[in-house]
């Protein structure tokens, strides 16, 4: 075999008769030279001496080459010898690539009937069923392939069978037909889809029992009812199918209607509720506790709990009463509910939750804000009182020092010690613990 | 299936086209896998100074096991050199074309051999034997049996 490999192998690993890389190299005993072994043996027959240093050498004198060697060689990456297939693979592998998977070896159609050779590629593609052989029916002459052949026998048209009724022998094409006209035959009343039940040969249904049928006689009306009835069915079904149809649409609208609900949450209002609900508000003075015991409506009664967490534009008066009862709080916090916006209920859903949280931003600086106030006039405040008790301490102690002369001259007085201790120089105190209380 | 010979010598004629001719020696034509013909020079001082012969090649299907059929060429006005041993038509004696011919040689290193050989020439002249071996020579050296008995030049 040819190989081509790809790249440039070592030019240590070439022979040097083909100039190629060594194929089932074999080196000289004598000399160490390594050559591939067809090689070799073709120069030896032309010449016996070494190619390289001419001495001289047989078949004998040669080895196999370290297996080092032959194992670089082997592993050479070569390029597959079909032309078209892209495949590289090392040289001692391309064997097996081309007996196992190569795409363009030829291999046999592994059917046993067919004998085609065709590229691997090919095989899933390759149909041999149109070139099986064919045998002819012994019965009826048609050519057949062999695998059908048995399937054939047991339907073919020409096999001879005879009548199960009358023993008349026919073949299997003329039994169909004969079947339908066989005197012999047991057959139902043709009124039995209507509920006759008798049964009997063909031969005494038309002479006698046809013309006795209570059912045969009221033909007419059955064919008459079977229509009107298939009619009826028909009307039926696409009854049925609207039905299921308008069902479906109902069950969207359903859907889309909660989710509209859910979304909007208390600025949704069903028809005729708004004018009902201002009206309400406007006599909630006289009205409003009639109304509320006989509210039919519970939606209605939520709406109007919630509402009275969000300003209403066209409730002004309920604003004014909401805030007008704690007007005793600082102006300072009176000014801050100036700044939050009125919700506005007449915009869209998205536009009010917009001002909200506008105003909530607005809220959260101003509390920041109020916070850090409070703490600074805190942080004064506890300067100031530190700066208070410290001074208190000092009092206390300059008071304490004189309790204690005035307690030393009292002893002094009552025991009669110590005389020259009265107008002597301060007697030294036993402990610190009166001053730990000073330090600071 | 390309015989031995045409794998061996695409593989030279690829080195050739690839790495040159060594100096003093070029390829005239190589159209086909059984004939090729080179020009030869002697580079520097030698008797055969600015002298440029032609030699051919034909080569056998087991070349590289055979030798190559080797001469100079002495149609249309060429000339064989002239050389002690080098007929006047063309056969070249020499021991490298014949019985130590080796397949590790190649065309190259032939004509490096005779490029040698004709540089180490010192006296132009004919063969001793020249008139009489032209008479009876082959149409291929090969067939020649030389008796190598120069090892001088």
């Amino acid at each position: 075999m040819q190989y081509n490999y790809v790249g440039e192998p070592n030019p240590n690993l070439l022979c040097c008769i083909c100039r190629a890389p060594f194929l089932d190299p074999v080196t000289t005993r004598s000399c160490g030279h390594t050559f591939c072994r067809t090689c070799l043996v073709q120069a030896l027959d032309h010449a016996k001496q070494c190619p390289v240093d001419r001495s001289p050498l047989s078949l004998e004198d040669l080895t196999p080459t370290n297996p080092i060697i032959r194992a670089l060689v082997d592993e050479l990456i070569v390029e597959c010898i079909h032309t078209e297939c892209p495949q590289t693979t090392q040289r001692q592998l391309l064997t097996s690539h081309l007996l196992d998977s190569c795409p363009f070896s030829l291999v046999s159609c592994p059917t046993s009937q067919c004998d085609e050779t065709l590229h691997r590629k090919d095989l899933a593609k390759h149909d041999c069923t149109n070139v099986t052989k064919l045998v002819p029916c012994d019965l009826c002459g048609t050519e057949i392939s062999l695998d059908d052949l048995e399937l054939h026998v047991s339907e073919c048209q020409e096999d001879t069978t005879s009548c199960t009724a009358c023993s008349v022998s026919l073949t299997r094409a003329q039994a169909s037909s004969h079947s339908e006209t066989c005197p012999a035959t047991i057959v139902d009343c043709v009124q039995a889809p209507n509920g006759c039940s008798w049964n009997g040969p063909r031969s005494l249904f038309e002479s006698s029992h046809k013309s006795t049928c209570p059912y045969e006689a009221i033909a007419g009306f059955f064919a008459l009812n079977s229509t009107r009835h298939t009619q009826l069915e028909q009307e039926n079904n696409i009854l049925r199918y609207k039905m299921a149809t308008l069902e479906d649409t109902v069950h969207t609208l359903r859907r889309e209607l909660q989710s509209a609900k859910a979304a909007l949450g208390p600025w949704y209002r069903a028809d005729g509720v708004s004018g009902y609900s201002s009206d309400r508000q406007s006599t909630s003075s006289g009205l409003s506790s009639s109304i509320s015991t006989s509210d039919p409506t519970p939606p209605i009664q939520d709406y109007n709990a919630l509402a009275a967490y969000f300003p209403s534009e066209d409730t002004p008066s309920n604003r004014a009463a909401g805030f007008s009862s704690p007007s005793s709080q600082s102006s300072w916090e009176a000014s801050r509910t100036e700044r939050i916006a009125p919700l506005n209920l007449s915009t869209s859903l998205e536009g009010a939750l917009v001002g909200i949280r506008e105003s909530v931003v607005t809220l959260d600086s101003a509390l920041d804000s109020l916070g850090r106030r409070a703490d600074i006039a805190l942080a004064n405040e506890t300067m100031r009182l530190n700066e208070d008790v410290m001074s208190l301490r000092a009092n206390i102690h300059g008071l304490r020092m004189q309790v204690h002369t005035i307690m030393i001259e009292r002893n002094a007085q009552v025991t009669g010690r110590n005389p020259e201790m009265v107008d002597g120089a301060w007697p030294a105190l036993p402990t610190g613990r009166y001053y730990s209380g000073t330090k600071l | 299936m390309a015989s031995i010979s045409s794998r061996r010598l695409q593989k030279e004629l690829t080195e050739i086209h690839m790495e040159g001719c060594p100096v003093g020696i070029t390829l005239v034509k190589a159209d086909d896998f059984e004939t090729w013909w080179f020009t030869i020079e002697v580079m520097g001082e030698s008797v055969y100074r600015s002298e440029v012969y032609t030699l051919q090649f034909r080569f056998e299907p087991n070349y590289p096991i055979s030798a190559p059929a080797v001469t100079f060429v002495v149609t249309d006005g060429r000339k064989a050199p002239l050389h002690p041993h080098v007929y006047s038509n063309g056969h070249i004696c020499a021991s490298i074309l014949g019985n130590e011919w080796s397949p590790v040689l190649s065309v190259v290193s032939v004509c490096i051999t005779l490029q040698s050989m004709l540089a180490s020439c010192k006296k132009k002249e004919p063969p001793v034997d020249n008139d009489r071996y032209v008479r009876t020579a082959p149409d291929n050296p090969k067939k020649t049996r030389f008796v190598y008995h120069d090892d001088t030049v």
